[in-house]
């Protein structure tokens, strides 16, 4: 589709007098993604007017023409279009020339592949404990997100494609929080987007710390240690903002929240209910029961199965006796769920 | 009435907040020294209010109180009538303008907030304490003795009349022992009438209308007052007019019609002297004034003409006091309508000595001039500046004001008996001919005229109005729906005069009528046309003071008055009243009024609270003259889209708010919010009230041609390192990893990466660096060899065949790894100290110039240092990804941390992956694992 209105460098008007030009001066406002009538056709652009100008093109605006007087602007200007660079087709990306060839790809071997079950898929991934079934299903379907998106999106896909490549526990985190947001029907890629990210930089901030925390189980940690423990997501926050990484807002909310429970009892903040980042209670459930499975809260890895069986009785067995909120309740009890194998989740 | 309480009079019909109001206020009326009046209608209303002199007036229907301030306008302004007008819908700005004109004090839009309406009609109420007295005094000062003593007169009858007691107002007394005499009662108001001659006359305008009601002793007063009038003649030239009508009422037929009017019409009466009252004193004046004028030309001007009418006037002043209206011809207007204020008798015999002077004045028209001239000396001299003042008059509006005035007497005629009409009707006919023939009399007298007006009108003008109004006035006496015709093309006219201002006259003759539709569209009904027709008539009669004009448009004043009659009175009267108030107050009511104005304006945006009422739809319905007004004002606004102005104020607030600066960063802080603010846009336009919905459309398309030109934007993805921190991470988390592999797997890392060497001192015991990890050899050498175990063999002969191969590799890479130990000592450790002086990561030589260039990271605890992490490149290093290394060197620092913190609490064995030059024999435990299991 065509713009509507072409940018032009305001050196192309001339100071030298008052001109009076037969097109509309508009204005384009970046942060507004606006263009306003700046000065109408036939009037003339006075030094007051001009100045105007250039304090806007000062500010960040652009001096800007509308497609439909093209020929009249080129015409009076003198101009050819070559002359005028927004006025150029941009040459199509190679990223995004790479993101249709994946995602014809993509739908190909969709085509001929049975279709994933998330849930049949972890049941299998945790009897098996390979995992990469559901890492490289991740992986798949991420990279077949645009660039187009978002910066957030785009890490994501190109953190998918670089390291959800083995079953280690954080793939095993990412992916299955991916796949329980979806599961949870988030099909956005935005929101998918700033999840995986959040998957795979909740826990950074470990690596700021004491081996000591990352290697020993959480319950067994001193209520000392346990509070230096609970530093981890402020300082994953440090180190994305150190490493000045483009992330979205709520993917930083989504991972700095990913220890708050729904009844409030999580940290650092205590936040409770509505006030939590949706995202960031799936990622929470997704990283806390994997982290259980594999014994880092209690020190003895349990089979997935029976972490999600004592989520759903809701045994309060100690270290899952947290509350993630009802619907994420409901896709992890559905998980464990052997009556509707066949039903779809993600 | 006591003296101190202040008078509130509520106006029916009351709005549920006035009723509640009220009921709050009866309540306290006496502690609060309120005496409150309920005044179901405006005849009521314009009763009371002269009587009681200063008073606040409440009430909730524009239209009433339009009617009532217009009919009583003159005491409103004179007590300094304080009115408050509660309206459910805000009243237009023009329309407002023009209530405060008349007198509207304020305009207080419903729903308001019970205590701001309370404490406004109190701060009213106390407003009025005392001045009433100062308002009296002032208006002595200002009409001078004379007028004074005709408003206290006026004044004193009103309340002698009503029964209310004169002694409340000592300035009468102190002015006059006579007043004093008559306020005591009716009788003795009537008894010095006939002694002072100017009192007398004065008193006979309130009286007449307002004995009639009582009964028909006032015919015996008003013609002694008429006698009376002849010492008046000398001083008052138009007055003459006035004394003539006032001398025909003597006439039998007068009598009759006086003794039959009270009765039948006490309803016309009350709504004609609603009207009359309002110029009764300004116009007595006047009256006087051409007497005074018409003697004094008439003396100058010696022609047969004028002797004809001295004469005749010698005699009407001698009998009736006829020849008086000689003198002023279209002062005849003013007169009559003087007349008609005073009583409607007067009148009657007014419009009878027009006639009769009709072709006396045509002849006289020189002297007539003679008298204007003089005559607007004289006013501009001793009249009210504001009206007749030349200065004045220079502005449009002024002259404006006062062809209103003017015109607005015309109105006043038309308060006629029936009988009297007929008979009139008769004259009309008659009249109309002789105005046929003399017009060109006609034209000379509207130059005098417009002198007298206004400087700035052209004979043109007046030739127009001549020739064109005046014709157009015979013709709708003849056919009214002509006229009506003509209204449309006329309102055209008005709207493109209105611009040019040039033909004042034509303006004003237009406007008006058109005026007083816009403000009350509800009457716009056949019987409010006819009132507004009438308007017209008489409008260019007062206009074309002609003398026989005069008598025709005063015919025409009747026989439309008869219309009124027999449709809504009320309604013309009101329009008829509201046009003239408006022009005539406008001087006056500036000054006057600025205040109020402002104050009103305020006012109404009091809505806030209510008194859990609801204004009655009933009160709404009778104030739909808004109607029109929104029209037009959606009209206004839908041009002024069309118009596409370009608000530069706005378009400078939004770029002001813009920091180029600070953009990127925030893109930075919050990643993606670029988007959802695109989305807010988008939602913002779709909401924006701009009106049409092709201008929704649009906007739409626009945001939809935003967001694919969005789509066309690439984000790059920019880890920044991050993903090594990551890998580190799960490197981290793999069951008992050692420091040691930590150190490995990042120099590997970064040497995969960033092609150079990382080399990692940390502080000891003594807090001395020491050197703990080279990447160099990892990077050269690979891994040490790693000793076998023995369950791995598969027996203990291979197992000794592999621990022989181990110490002979183990060996070898000793000695290479400790030549290249040295090789970094000589080379680079002379920097050491360099080194530990820096605070943060930095590059030694930050230009990237000198070839042996190191990236230096501390990793502080605090304060305490707890090591160095230097990176050496192999290789030019690309500085742009000097961030990724310092992110990856990042994530060193749990294995750092970890091993500060085991050496400093503990005191373990330090975790090395360098060789020990001063191996001992044994190579056992020297050797740390590289990888895998924790070293012993």
């Amino acid at each position: 589709m065509e713009k509507a209105y072409f940018n032009i460098d305001i050196q192309l008007l001339p100071t030298d007098k008052e001109y009076t030009y037969p097109f509309h001066l508009y204005v384009f406002h970046p942060i507004n993604k606006t263009y306003t009538l700046f000065l109408h056709a036939n009037s003339p652009l006075t030094r007051d007017k001009y100045q105007f100008l250039m304090y806007i093109a000062d500010k960040g605006g652009e001096v800007s023409v509308a497609s439909n007087q093209k020929k009249t602007f080129l015409h009076t200007m003198n101009l050819k279009e070559e002359q005028i660079p927004d006025l150029h087709i941009p040459e199509e990306h190679e990223l995004i020339i790479e993101h249709r060839k994946r995602k014809e790809q993509w739908e190909k071997e969709q085509l001929h592949k049975p279709k994933f079950h998330f849930k049949e898929a972890l049941a299998a991934a945790s009897e098996s404990d390979n995992w990469l079934p559901l890492i490289e299903q991740t992986r798949n379907e991420v990279m077949t997100f645009s660039f187009t998106i978002s910066h957030t999106v785009s890490l994501a896909i190109f953190l998918a494609e670089n390291l959800l490549l083995e079953d280690n526990h954080t793939n095993r985190i990412v992916a299955f929080s991916f796949l329980l947001a979806k599961g949870c029907g988030m099909e956005d890629h935005q929101a998918l987007g700033d999840i995986l990210c959040a998957a795979f930089l909740a826990h950074i901030g470990h690596t700021q710390m004491d081996l000591l925390y990352t290697q020993k189980p959480q319950m067994q940690l001193s209520p000392i240690q346990r509070n230096e423990y609970k530093k981890h997501p402020g300082l994953a926050q440090h180190l994305i903002r150190k490493a000045e990484l483009i992330i979205s807002e709520r993917c930083n909310r989504v991972l700095y929240q990913h220890h708050e429970r729904f009844n409030g009892s999580g940290y650092p903040e205590y936040k409770q209910g509505q006030y939590i980042e949706p995202l960031a209670l799936v990622l929470g459930a997704s990283a806390h029961v994997i982290e259980y499975m594999s014994g880092r809260i209690t020190g003895s890895p349990v089979h997935l199965r029976t972490v999600l069986t004592n989520i759903k009785e809701k045994n309060l067995s100690p270290g899952l006796e947290l509350d993630f909120g009802d619907t994420i309740y409901e896709s992890l009890i559905y998980l464990l769920d052997n009556n509707t194998t066949t039903q779809k989740v993600a | 009435m006591s003296e101190n309480n202040k008078p509130l009079i509520f106006l029916e019909p009351l709005s549920q907040t006035l009723k509640k109001l009220k009921e709050v206020l009866e309540e306290n009326s006496e502690s609060e020294g309120i005496e409150i009046y309920d005044v179901e209608s405006v005849e009521e209303a314009s009763q009371l209010i002269p009587t009681i002199g200063q008073a606040v007036i409440l009430t909730a229907s524009p239209k009433t109180c339009a009617v009532t301030l217009q009919s009583n306008r003159r005491y409103i302004k004179k007590f300094q009538t304080k009115t408050l007008l509660l309206t459910p819908k805000p009243i237009p700005r023009k329309t407002l303008d023009k209530f405060m004109k008349v007198g509207l004090t304020e305009c207080i839009v419903e729903p308001v907030n019970p205590k701001t309406l309370l404490y406004k009609v109190r701060l009213q109420l106390r407003s009025i304490s005392a001045e009433k007295d100062e308002h009296d005094g002032e208006m002595q000062k200002k009409f001078g003795e004379e007028t004074s003593t005709e408003a206290i007169d006026t004044l004193s009858k009103m309340r002698a009349e009503k029964g209310v007691i004169l002694d409340e107002e000592p300035e009468e007394r102190a002015q006059r022992d006579k007043k004093e005499v008559k306020e005591e009662t009716l009788e003795d108001y009537s008894k010095p009438k006939k002694k002072m001659a100017q009192e007398e006359t004065i008193d006979g305008f309130y009286r007449g209308k307002q004995k009639r009601q009582e009964v028909a002793l006032e015919d015996e007063e008003d013609t002694q007052k008429k006698k009376g009038y002849q010492e008046e003649i000398i001083e008052g030239h138009y007055k003459g007019k006035l004394d003539k009508q006032e001398a025909q009422e003597d006439t039998p037929e007068a009598k009759r019609d006086k003794l039959e009017l009270p009765i039948i019409e006490e309803d016309l009466e009350s709504i004609k002297r609603q009207v009359t009252l309002e110029v009764e004193e300004d116009y007595n004046k006047k009256q006087r004034d051409q007497i005074l004028e018409s003697q004094e030309a008439e003396e100058k001007a010696k022609s047969p003409r004028l002797n004809i009418e001295e004469e005749e006037e010698a005699n009407r002043d001698a009998s009736n006091r006829e020849s008086e209206d000689l003198g002023g011809h279209y002062k005849g207007n003013v007169n009559n309508n003087h007349l008609d204020i005073e009583d409607d008798e007067e009148e009657i015999t007014q419009e009878r000595d027009a006639d009769h002077y009709e072709n006396l004045k045509g002849k006289s028209s020189p002297t007539l001039n003679i008298e204007d001239d003089e005559q607007k000396e004289y006013l501009d001299k001793e009249e009210v500046p504001e009206d007749i003042s030349p200065e004045k008059k220079s502005a449009s509006l002024d002259i404006e004001e006062d062809d209103q005035d003017e015109i607005t007497q015309s109105p006043k005629l038309n308060i006629i008996d029936e009988k009297e009409d007929k008979e009139i009707r008769r004259e009309e006919d008659e009249q109309d001919s002789i105005t046929k023939e003399k017009s060109t009399q006609l034209a000379i007298i509207d130059e005098h005229e417009e002198d007298d007006i206004g400087p700035k009108k052209v004979d043109d003008i007046d030739g127009y109005l001549r020739g064109g109004k005046a014709r157009k006035n015979l013709d709708i006496d003849n056919d009214e729906d002509l006229y009506k015709d003509e209204k449309g093309e006329k309102e055209k006219e008005r709207k493109r005069k209105q611009q040019a201002s040039l033909d004042l006259y034509d303006d004003e003759n237009q406007k008006d009528p058109l005026l007083g539709e816009k403000e009350y569209p509800e009457n716009r009904g056949p019987e409010k046309k006819e009132a507004l027709l009438n308007l017209y008539d008489d409008e260019p009669h007062s206009k074309d003071p002609a003398s026989k004009k005069e008598g025709e448009g005063y015919e025409r004043a009747r026989s439309s008055y008869q219309e009124e009659e027999t449709g809504g009175f009320g309604k013309g009267h009101s329009a008829h009243t509201q046009h003239s108030k408006d022009r005539y107050n406008k001087s006056n009511a500036r000054a006057d009024q600025i205040k109020t104005h402002y104050d009103s304006r305020e006012g109404i945006k009091h809505n806030e609270g209510s008194w859990d009422s609801n204004w009655e739809k009933a009160g709404v319905a009778e104030q739909d003259f808004q109607a029109s007004k929104k029209e037009n004002e959606i009209s206004y606004a839908s041009e002024d889209l069309s118009e596409q102005t370009i608000d530069y104020a706005q378009l400078k607030k939004e770029f002001e708010g813009m920091d180029l600066g600070h953009t990127p960063k925030k893109k930075k802080d919050y990643g993606e919010f670029e988007q959802v603010a695109q989305v807010k846009t988008f939602t913002k336009t779709v909401l924006s009230p701009t009106g049409t919905l092709e201008a929704m459309e649009y906007e739409e398309i626009q945001a939809l041609a935003a967001d694919e030109e969005e789509s066309h934007q690439v984000f790059l993805p920019d880890s920044k390192g991050i993903e090594t921190v990551i890998e580190v991470l799960n490197f981290y988390q793999t069951d008992n990893i050692h420091q040691s592999a930590i150190y490995n797997y990042i120099s590997m890392k970064l040497d995969h990466l960033f092609k150079g060497d990382l080399t990692l001192y940390l502080v000891d015991k003594k807090k001395d660096l020491e050197l703990i990890h080279m990447g160099a050899v990892v990077s050269q050498l690979g891994i040490a060899p790693v000793k076998p175990k023995e369950e791995d063999a598969l027996d203990k002969q291979e197992f000794k065949l592999l621990m022989k191969e181990f110490e002979e590799e183990d060996q070898e890479y000793r000695m290479q790894a400790l030549a290249l130990q040295n090789d970094w000592k000589d080379k680079w450790e002379g920097r050491l100290s360099q080194w530990q002086s820096c605070q943060t990561p930095k590059w030694r030589d930050h230009t990237f110039q000198e070839e042996d260039n190191e990236f230096i990271f501390p990793f502080y605890e605090g304060v305490s240092l707890l090591g160095l992490a230097i990176f050496t490149p192999k290789e030019d290093f690309v500085e742009s990804k000097s961030g990724a290394l310092e992110v990856a060197l990042e994530s060193l620092r749990a294995p750092i941390l970890t091993e500060y913190h085991s050496v400093r609490g503990q005191g373990e064995q330090r975790a090395k992956t360098i060789i020990e030059p001063q191996a001992p024999t044994g190579a056992k435990g020297f050797f740390k694992k590289w990888f895998g299991k924790k070293a012993s």
